[in-house]
C-alpha cells in the first residue's frame, strides 16, 4: 500500500509528517486529510473560539512528490455568515 | 526466549496484593502453553468462548471494539504481564477483541486451571478480583479523558499511564517511557484523527515533553507532561499495600 505524507502548513506552527499514512489511494489520502483538518478546526473553536483558516495541507508521496495540496478552507463549507 | 515464566504477572499481582510463598509457588506452577504473535495478530477474538486466559509477557496489546461504519475504537492498552482476558475465565464468550501491537509473546493459561487456583488459593483469587477492578478503574478514567480532556491532554494523559504501568511491571525508566504506537493506534485509542494526533504530538515535541523515533514516542520530562495531562495516578490504585 502507498505510503501518504499529509503536512499541515500553517504560519504559527509547520507540522510535517514523516510517519506517512498506509492508504489505499490518493482520493482515500484526501478524505484522511480533510476529516483530521475539520476536527483540529473544530476542536480549536471549542478550546479557543477561534476558527483561523490560515493554513493548508499538502499530501506527498513517499518521494516528496507534492500530489494535493488545499486550503483549510476547501474541508468546511460556512453558512450564515452573518454580514459585517 | 526471553521470559518464560510468570514473574510478571506475579510482579504485577504482588504490586496490589499480599502473596504467602505458597500463593508465589502455586501461581508460577500455573500450567501455560507459550505463543508468539505478529503485530495485529488476534490474542482473542470478539464472540469467541474462552477457553485460555493470555497472559502478556513481552510486547503490547490493545483491546478493541469496531462500530457500526467500521470505525474502530481501542478501549484499553495491556503491558507485560497483564492477563488481558481475566474476566472472560467467568463471562465465557469473548465480547471485545485483543489485537497485538507490537510483536509478542503470551502465556495461555488454561481458563480450568485459573478457576481451580482461585478456589484453593484465597489471596490469589483476590488478587485476580483486584485487577479487574483496577482494569474498570483504568476504563472509567479513559471515558473521562476522551470525553472531557482536550485533544493535547488526552495524548498525554495516555503516554503517562503506560510509563507508570510499564514501571509497576519492572522496566526501567528508559524502556517505560517509551511506547511504540502508530499515529491510527493512538488516533483510535484516544477518539482523534491520525492527522490532529500528529499535530498533538509536534506540539508536545515542540515543548521538550516528548521526542518521537519514527514509531516509538519517549518521555523527556514526565513531571510537565503530568501536569499538561491532568494526571492523577489515584486510579491505577497502586498503594493498596500501604494500609
Amino acid at each position: 500500500m502507498p505510503i501518504f505524507h499529509i503536512h499541515i502548513i500553517n504560519q504559527h506552527s509547520d507540522c510535517p509528517d514523516p510517519e506517512g499514512h498506509d492508504l489505499i489511494d490518493l482520493e482515500v489520502a484526501r478524505r484522511v486529510a480533510i476529516a483530521g483538518v475539520r476536527e483540529f478546526l473544530a476542536h480549536e473553536i471549542v478550546k479557543k473560539g477561534m476558527l483561523d483558516l490560515r493554513g493548508r495541507v499538502n499530501i506527498e508521496d513517499d518521494e516528496g512528490v507534492i500530489l494535493a495540496s488545499f486550503p483549510f478552507d476547501d474541508a468546511i463549507n460556512v453558512v450564515g455568515r452573518a454580514a459585517v | 526466549m526471553e521470559d518464560v515464566t510468570l514473574q510478571r504477572l506475579l510482579t504485577k499481582l504482588k504490586s496490589r496484593s499480599h502473596f504467602e510463598p505458597d500463593d508465589e509457588a502455586a501461581l508460577m506452577a500455573l500450567p501455560f502453553t507459550l505463543k508468539e504473535l505478529d503485530p495485529s495478530g488476534y490474542l482473542v477474538r470478539q464472540g469467541e468462548r474462552a477457553e485460555f486466559t493470555c497472559v502478556l509477557l513481552s510486547g503490547f496489546a490493545y483491546r478493541q471494539k469496531i462500530v457500526g461504519d467500521g470505525g474502530r475504537q481501542i478501549v484499553a492498552l495491556q503491558v507485560p504481564g497483564d492477563a488481558v482476558d481475566l474476566q472472560n475465565s467467568l463471562l465465557k464468550i469473548a465480547d471485545h477483541s485483543v489485537q497485538a501491537l507490537s510483536a509478542i509473546t503470551m502465556a495461555r493459561i488454561p481458563r480450568k486451571a485459573l478457576l481451580e487456583i482461585a478456589a484453593t488459593h484465597p489471596r490469589i483469587a483476590h488478587a485476580f478480583w483486584l485487577d479487574t477492578l483496577v482494569d474498570g478503574s483504568i476504563a472509567w478514567e479513559w471515558i473521562a479523558n476522551i470525553g472531557r480532556r482536550d485533544a493535547l491532554m488526552r495524548l498525554a494523559h495516555l503516554l503517562c499511564e503506560i510509563a507508570l504501568r510499564l514501571e509497576v511491571v519492572g522496566f526501567h525508566e528508559g524502556e517505560a517511557h517509551k511506547l511504540p504506537m502508530t499515529q491510527e493506534q493512538m488516533g483510535d485509542a484516544l477518539g482523534l484523527t491520525t492527522v490532529h494526533v500528529h499535530r498533538m504530538i509536534k506540539q508536545l515535541e515542540r515543548s521538550g515533553l516528548i521526542v518521537r523515533d519514527k514509531r516509538t514516542i519517549a518521555i523527556l520530562d514526565e513531571h510537565r507532561l503530568r501536569e499538561v495531562a491532568d494526571f492523577q495516578r489515584a486510579y491505577l490504585h497502586l498503594n493498596l499495600l500501604d494500609d
